[in-house]
């Protein structure tokens, strides 16, 4: 079957829609969310399926959701060689038309029309194959029930090579599985109502046989033993008489024995009286002699104690005597030790006190020290900021002093010269100042200025300098009065103290720069305050110790005097405690030997009490028994007990000889045998008496039982029941073998037939799958699992888009082997929203190939799903409900 | 008779025929499967 076209009016939700399909491949029809896509097939449904004047619900579905009107479709079909343009009408108006074009023009109306489709479709539709093969919305993870559909079966029988079998064929194999079900369940247990109770039948009669034959047995053998018993009886009632008459014999035999027996007790109880009496009285005579002894051995202790005694009380005396002597020693070192330490002390305090004295001292020059340098340094501020020489002042004085000086020489290697040289001794005034030359002395004399001189009372020389003289004069001038006014800035008088007012200088600011240093020398790591503190609390201690100090001695003058007076003290020290602690040594040890000597002592006062007090317990002993019974008398009591036991001892001899002559082991074992015999042979006469009459009663009972006719009928219920149950398991296992033989041909045919369907989704899958893709598909045409890769997955397993691929295919493959017989058309609604874009292209090819001979209809709100289908025809809907 | 009859007939009648232990299991199968062909016609 293909459908050309379809056509929709006042249809449910669409006022009006037509759409043509391509008689083979894919026809897309796609469009938004309620556009009718999806009426288009349940119009056809309703065309085909119902009368225009249906009442059913999916009729009345198809009522306009708005107008009261008539639904109407209309389609173009082909149908094998039939192509007919089929309309109905419903609700309103109802109106069914069929205009049949090939192979033969027809045109029907009414319900003549519908069944004429009908009969058209079911000729030649597959119409369960139809429903079958579509994916609804929401339907994707579905499998196609393709069982029973009539196209497929036959499609795969041909595929197969072989007709299906038929209805007789079932009927005859359904047969042979009632008959295999009479005998066993379907997992091949045998049922019990059938074999079982069977077996169980012939098993009980075999017993029940069994035990009768059993029985029987027992009874032969009770009849034998009966005839036994009756003639072992009779022999030993004979042979009892016999035996009771030896007995008899031997108990008289045994009697005179017996008295014998007793005149022997007697005589050995009178002998064991004697000598019990004999032992008593020497054993009095040994107690009484172990006592005399005991005194003795007591006296003897004592003795020997008291002799301990002596020799430990004298050591202990002597040991009393060196412990004493040592205990003097020991305290006379000790007081030595003691005083050597008071001298050690007072010593070493004497040292420490001159050695405090010396830091006292030099912490005060320290401090003075400091006081110094800060005195000198506010002199040196003092004179640093009062002083107004300075090293330019004192250079400008200096080149001022050259420069005067230059002008000076320069004055006087300018001026005139003139000399005067004494003729003889004479007095010479020059400028007013009178000198003396003798004979042969010179005078030279430079003239800077109009001089005169007088010599003595004969001439006046007045030498007056030239021009240039004055201007040399007046440059000397000049450099005097610049030379005076530097002096003046500098507030000295000369050169000589401006240097020594700048040497001063110096001076002072090397006393301010030496401050810091001299202090931080002398106060090192202290400040004043501490250095102070420190010599105050120093000057205490000295003062406190010249007070304190009580020895008679006077302390020695220096440090290094009480140093050698400390170091012989120390060693004078040290030898009083070595002699001190040797002497305690000795006292330990004489006092550890005073102690063992006391406990010697002490243990010898104790053992001598002890021994003693023994002596005393003994002697005490002694007397009390002596008061009993005295020595003598205990003699004579033993002499009297031995002659009696003597007596009694010949007694018994007599008596023994006496029963020994009668030989009572004999005797004795004589009437023990003959007991014994007479009781053994009773008791069995007894024991087999009984048991004769038990197997009396016995066989009187079963003889009235009829074991052996009981016996004849169990042989027969055991045959009947064996035969039975051999003859219903023969048939159980022709029954088995039948159902099974024919079984495993049907399986096996089976396999042969759905194996093109399997090859078919394989051959699909591949594209989709990979090359490795298999499929199991069970006789009821139902895909079992998947194998990708040698993986095997149950399809229930398989993730939603694998289960939703896998469905298709299915679908896929059915239609393609049923398109060759016209087929039926391949509806998709809504499929393959689970899968993926890669598996999309795939599903897109699949799609493709497969509908080369087949329609499909795919219905989408999503074309670009299948954007690599390739569809013949690609039609849009769009919404249309008013 | 469809083939998977005709082979299982076969098979038994192999059977039947044969000298294994169960040719008489073999032969009671097949006259069941007559009795029951006679049954069903």
């Amino acid at each position: 079957m293909k459908i050309e076209r379809v056509r929709l009016k006042n249809f449910a939700g669409v006022d009006e829609a037509e759409v043509k399909f391509s008689l083979t491949g894919v026809t897309l029809i796609h469009g938004p969310n309620e556009t009718g896509k999806s009426t288009l097939m349940t119009g056809i449904d309703v065309l085909f399926d119902h009368r225009d004047d249906s009442r059913k619900e999916e009729v009345r579905n198809t009522k306009h959701v708005n107008r009261d009107v008539g639904a109407e479709v209309e389609a173009d079909v082909e149908i094998g060689t039939y192509r007919f343009t089929y309309f109905k009408r419903f609700h309103k108006d109802k109106e069914t038309a069929l205009t049949i074009h090939a192979p033969k023009a027809e045109s029907l109306s009414g319900r003549e029309a519908h069944d004429r489709v009908r009969q058209i479709l079911d000729g030649s539709v597959d119409t369960g194959l139809w429903q079958a093969l579509r994916i609804l919305q929401g339907g994707n993870l579905e499998m196609p029930a393709l069982h029973d559909q009539r196209a497929l079966s036959e499609a795969l029988d041909r595929a197969a090579g072989q007709a299906k079998s038929g209805d007789k064929e079932n009927a005859l194999f359904e047969a042979a599985y009632a008959e295999y079900g009479q005998y066993y369940t379907d997992t091949g247990k045998e049922k019990e109502p059938s074999l079982g109770q069977a077996r169980t039948r012939a098993a009980e009669a075999t017993a029940k046989e069994q035990g009768l034959q059993s029985e029987l047995n027992a009874l032969e053998a009770d009849v034998t033993r009966h005839a036994s018993l009756e003639k072992s009886l009779a022999t030993l009632k004979r042979g009892l008489a016999g035996l009771d008459a030896a007995q008899a014999k031997a108990q008289a035999t045994w009697d005179t024995v017996s008295k014998l027996a007793d005149g022997e007790e007697r005589a050995r109880s009178a002998k064991q009286l004697a000598d019990q009496a004999m032992q008593t009285a020497q054993s009095a005579l040994q107690q009484r002699n172990e006592l005399i002894d005991q005194v003795a051995a007591a006296a003897k202790k004592v003795q020997e104690a008291k002799s301990q005694h002596d020799k430990t009380t004298a050591a202990l005396d002597s040991a009393t005597g060196s412990l004493n002597e040592a205990r003097t020693k020991r305290d006379a070192a000790t007081a030595t030790a003691t005083r050597c330490d008071a001298e050690e002390s007072i010593r070493r305090a004497d040292w420490e006190f001159r050695e405090e004295e010396f830091e006292l001292v030099r912490m005060k020059e320290r401090l003075q020290h400091v006081t110094d340098a800060d005195d000198a340094a506010a002199q040196a501020s003092a004179f640093v900021s009062t002083t107004k020489i300075t090293e330019q002042l004192r250079t400008k004085i200096r080149d001022a002093e050259v420069l005067l000086k230059t002008k000076q020489g320069i004055l006087n290697s300018a001026s005139p010269q003139f000399s005067i040289t004494a003729l003889e001794s004479v007095s010479i005034a020059i400028g007013g100042e009178p000198i003396t030359l003798e004979p042969g002395q010179a005078r030279m004399l430079s003239v800077k200025e109009p001089v005169s001189a007088t010599i003595g009372r004969v001439a006046e020389v007045r030498v007056e300098p030239g021009t240039s003289a004055d201007t040399l004069r007046q440059a000397v001038v000049d450099a005097e009065n610049a030379l005076a006014k530097l002096f003046a800035q500098a507030s000295v008088a000369s050169p000589e103290e401006a240097e020594t007012a700048w040497a001063s200088l110096a001076d002072a600011k090397r006393t301010l720069a030496d401050r810091d240093r001299v202090v931080k020398e002398h106060l090192r790591d202290l400040t004043r305050e501490e250095l102070a503190k420190r010599i105050q609390t120093s000057k205490a201690k000295v003062d406190a110790y010249e007070v304190k100090r009580t020895s008679e001695i006077a302390p020695p003058a220096t440090s290094d005097e009480c140093k050698a007076f400390l170091a012989s003290a120390t060693t004078t020290a040290a030898d009083a405690r070595i002699v001190q602690k040797r002497a305690e040594a000795v006292f330990g040890e004489v006092q550890e030997h005073h102690t063992r000597c006391r406990e010697e002592h002490a243990r010898s006062s104790a053992t001598l009490e002890r021994e003693q007090q023994d002596h005393d317990n003994a002697v005490g002993r002694l007397e009390q028994t002596r008061a009993l019974s005295s020595d003598a008398a205990l003699v004579s009591a033993l002499a009297a007990a031995e002659t009696s036991a003597k007596t009694a001892s010949a007694n018994f001899t007599a008596a023994e000889n006496q029963l020994e002559g009668a030989d009572p082991e004999s005797a004795k074992s004589m009437l023990e045998t003959a007991t014994a015999a007479a009781k053994a042979a009773r008791e069995q006469f007894e024991s087999q008496d009984r048991e004769l009459i038990g197997l009396r009663t016995k066989l009187d009972l079963l003889g009235d039982k009829g074991l052996a006719e009981a016996l004849a009928e169990s042989n027969r219920v055991t045959f009947e029941a064996e035969d039975s149950l051999a003859r219903l398991q023969r048939r159980a296992l022709a029954a088995k073998l039948l159902y099974e033989t024919l079984s495993a041909e049907r399986q096996a045919m089976r396999r042969a037939y759905v194996a093109p369907l399997r090859d078919g989704i394989e051959r699909l899958g591949r594209h989709v799958f990979g090359s490795t893709f298999r499929v199991d598909v069970d006789e009821r045409l139902q895909v079992v699992s998947r194998t990708v890769d040698g993986v095997t997955v149950s399809v229930k397993q398989l993730s939603t888009g694998a289960q939703e691929q896998l469905g298709l295919l299915v679908r896929l493959a059915a239609a393609s082997m049923v398109s060759k017989d016209g087929g039926v058309p391949l509806v998709l609604d809504d499929a393959l929203g689970s899968t993926d874009e890669g598996r999309l292209e795939a599903m897109g090819a699949v799609l493709r190939v497969a509908s080369q001979d087949t329609q499909t209809i795919i219905l989408t709100c999503v074309p670009e799903r299948y954007v690599h289908v390739g569809a013949q025809v690609s039609a849009a809907m769009s919404r249309s409900i008013s | 008779m469809h083939p998977f009859l005709l082979n299982g007939l076969e098979k038994l009648r192999a059977q039947a025929n044969g000298t294994g232990s169960d040719r008489d299991q073999a032969a009671d199968a097949l006259a069941l499967l007559v009795r029951l062909v006679g049954r069903t016609a």
